[in-house]
This record gives structure tokens, sequence and C-alpha cells, in this order.
């Protein structure tokens, strides 16, 4: 097997799993949407594939709205210097797993997207079909709801 | 980058398929007819014709003879069979289709012991949620008295899915049965028995 498939297959992977955070669940996603664009004789890159993984995602949870509005917010072009103050020392992945699983799906697909895999927010809008502004702040609410969370948590911890 | 964000890559690096995983999704390439080809620009016209002729030839035949839909009830079947072969772990535990159901909310149907095609025997383990097709299904663990398993697939039958009928498949050493009734498509597929030779 190639290495650029083995990355290919891994990627989607991984965005299976921002969008469910369920390891076998994420698994079946990947396997549904790899199989429908091998069917469609599909370009085997990742645009395609996360298009098809989300496709049979959102088809998996129809009844669940996964388009959200979310209320507009002044300073988007802040965000990313607000956040700065983050959490020191954030490498306990077990803690991260467990804030990353109270996450809304869209708040964790748009935050893979962006922090795993490098897209601008207004690349994650296409992809997603929100406006930039959206993304924004689904990243912004994202990362303060994992450090307010991870932060209750080690308060609790050490009292 | 913010730390969060560091971490958070950190975190879905880490997240690997397994080598067997990897291998069995390669392997996908080779046993997956593509259903298409990719079509040039200026042929596009010639080929949406064609299409729409043969789309037409298809719904003809489909009002004319009746026919199932051999290319479905295969993909189904493929699907099926790739899903027995994981033998994923039930999600919830349970002897009853009530309590399964109740369990199951999002389905948008009743799940329900089939009366069509299925041994006596077999005891209910559990379920969890699957897909078929892009369908949301429900993929039901039974085992029978010799401790072999069996996996029961039940979904909504749409237009697509209405075009199977009764069907035996046997796809990577799994036996598949497929069936409708009561307005859902059934699916009960089983490791075909290894030949002894000796």
């Amino acid at each position: 097997m190639s290495d650029s498939l083995r990355e290919l297959l891994n990627q989607g992977y991984r965005y299976a799993l921002s969008l469910c955070h369920d390891a076998s669940r994420a698994d079946d996603l990947l396997q549904e949407g790899w199989l429908a664009l091998l069917q469609a004789n599909g370009p085997r890159e990742k645009a395609y594939l996360f298009r098809a993984i989300r496709s049979r995602y959102l088809n998996q949870i129809k009844r669940e709205k996964l388009v959200v509005m979310v209320p507009l917010e002044p300073n988007y072009e802040n965000i990313q210097n607000l956040e700065r103050d983050e959490l020191d020392n954030l490498a306990d992945m077990q803690e991260l797993e467990q804030a990353l699983g109270k996450l809304r799906p869209v708040e964790r697909e748009a935050l893979f997207l962006h922090a795993a895999e490098g897209y601008t927010a207004e690349e994650v809008g296409q992809h997603t079909g929100q406006t930039r502004g959206t993304v924004l702040s689904l990243i912004h609410r994202a990362r303060h709801k994992l450090k307010s969370w991870i932060s209750q948590q080690r308060e609790v911890k050490h009292g | 980058m913010v730390d969060i964000d560091r971490s958070v890559k950190t975190y879905y690096e880490q997240a690997q398929l397994s080598e067997e995983q990897l291998q069995k999704l390669a392997a996908m390439q080779d046993e997956v007819p593509a259903a298409q080809q990719q079509v040039a620009p200026n042929q596009w016209l010639r080929r949406s014709a064609l299409a729409v002729a043969s789309i037409m030839l298809t719904v003809m035949l489909f009002i004319i003879n009746g026919q199932d839909d051999a290319g479905i009830a295969e993909r189904v079947a493929q699907e099926v069979a790739m899903n027995h072969n994981k033998a994923l772990a039930v999600e919830y535990s349970t002897d009853s289709y009530d309590v399964l159901s109740q369990h199951m909310d999002k389905l948008d149907f009743t799940l329900r012991a089939p009366i069509l095609g299925l041994n006596d025997g077999l005891a209910l383990i559990g379920g969890r949620y699957c897909s078929i097709q892009g369908e949301l299904a429900a993929q039901i663990k039974m085992v029978d008295e010799t401790g072999r398993i069996y996996t029961l697939y039940q979904t909504r039958s749409n237009a697509m899915l209405q075009a199977i009928n009764n069907n035996h498949l046997s796809l990577e050493q799994v036996n598949i049965r497929l069936w409708r009734e009561q307005g859902l498509l059934f699916a009960l597929a089983e490791t075909a028995k290894k030949v002894e030779l000796n």
C-alpha cells in the first residue's frame, strides 16, 4: 500500500472521528464513505473522501440537526488573539478526549478541520456550507468549552 | 497556533487505523466495481443523453417486468458482508426486540422480529446502529444453539431498496439472505461454513 493511500485513509478516519467521537462508528463511516467513493469512481482525494463521509454522517443523524444557528458575535477577527492565554500543559490526551466528547459535532468538526487539518475558516465554511463568521464562532466556542471543561476537571481533581 | 489547537492536532494525529483495517480498505479498491467513469467535459451532452435514455429504459424494464435490481441487491449484500465480518460489539445488550427498539430511538421504524426467512432457535444478543446505502439501519446480533453468530439488518425500505426482492448471495465468505416484509428491508448474514479438506 502506498504511503499516500495510507495517509488518505487515516485522514478520513480522523475526520469521521471528529464528527462522531466514537472509534468504531468512525470506522463504519470511513468504510461507507470510501465504498461510495470507489463505487462512484471518484478521485482518491481528501476533499472527496471527507465529503462522502460527511454525507453519510448527515444521513445517519438526519433527525438531529447538524446545522446550527449561531448568534452573531462581534470581533470575529480578534478571536485568534483572545485565545492566546490558553491553558498550559494541555498534554493529557485522556482529559482532552473526554472534553472533545462534550462538544457538539459541528464544533468538533470545525475545530478539527481548522486545528488538525490546517484549513482556514473560509475553507471550513466552503466544506460545511457555513459562513466564515459562523465557522469562527464555532471554533471559538469549541476552544472555550474545552478550556472550561478541562479547568473544571482539574479544579475538582486538585481541590 | 494556540495551545489548545496544538493539543487537538496531536490528539487526532494519534488516531490511526490498524494495519488490518488499512489493508481491508485498500483491498476494496480491487473488489468494488466503479459505477461510472470520469466524463470528459466535451462529452457531457452525449453522456447525459445516454444516461437519460438508460434511466428511462431501466424504469420501463421495472414497470414491464417487475424485475429485481441485482445491482442494488449486490451493493447491499456487500455492505452487509463487510459489517458482518467486522464483528463489532453491540451497543445495546438485550434479548428483547421491544427493549432494543426503545434504546434505538433514532430509527424511524419499530424494530421487530421478522416473520419470514428466519430460522427458529436464534436468540437475540443485542444491536447497534449502522447504515445500509446511506439509510439508517439496525444491526442486530443473534446466536444459535451451537454458538454460531448471525447478524440481522433492518432498515426502512426506501425507493431504491424497494427494488430488492428475495435474494441469496455469498460474498466475502458470508452467506446473505435479503427479503422485504412489513415495509422493511431485512438482511441476514452468517459466516459460510468452511469445507474441511481431508
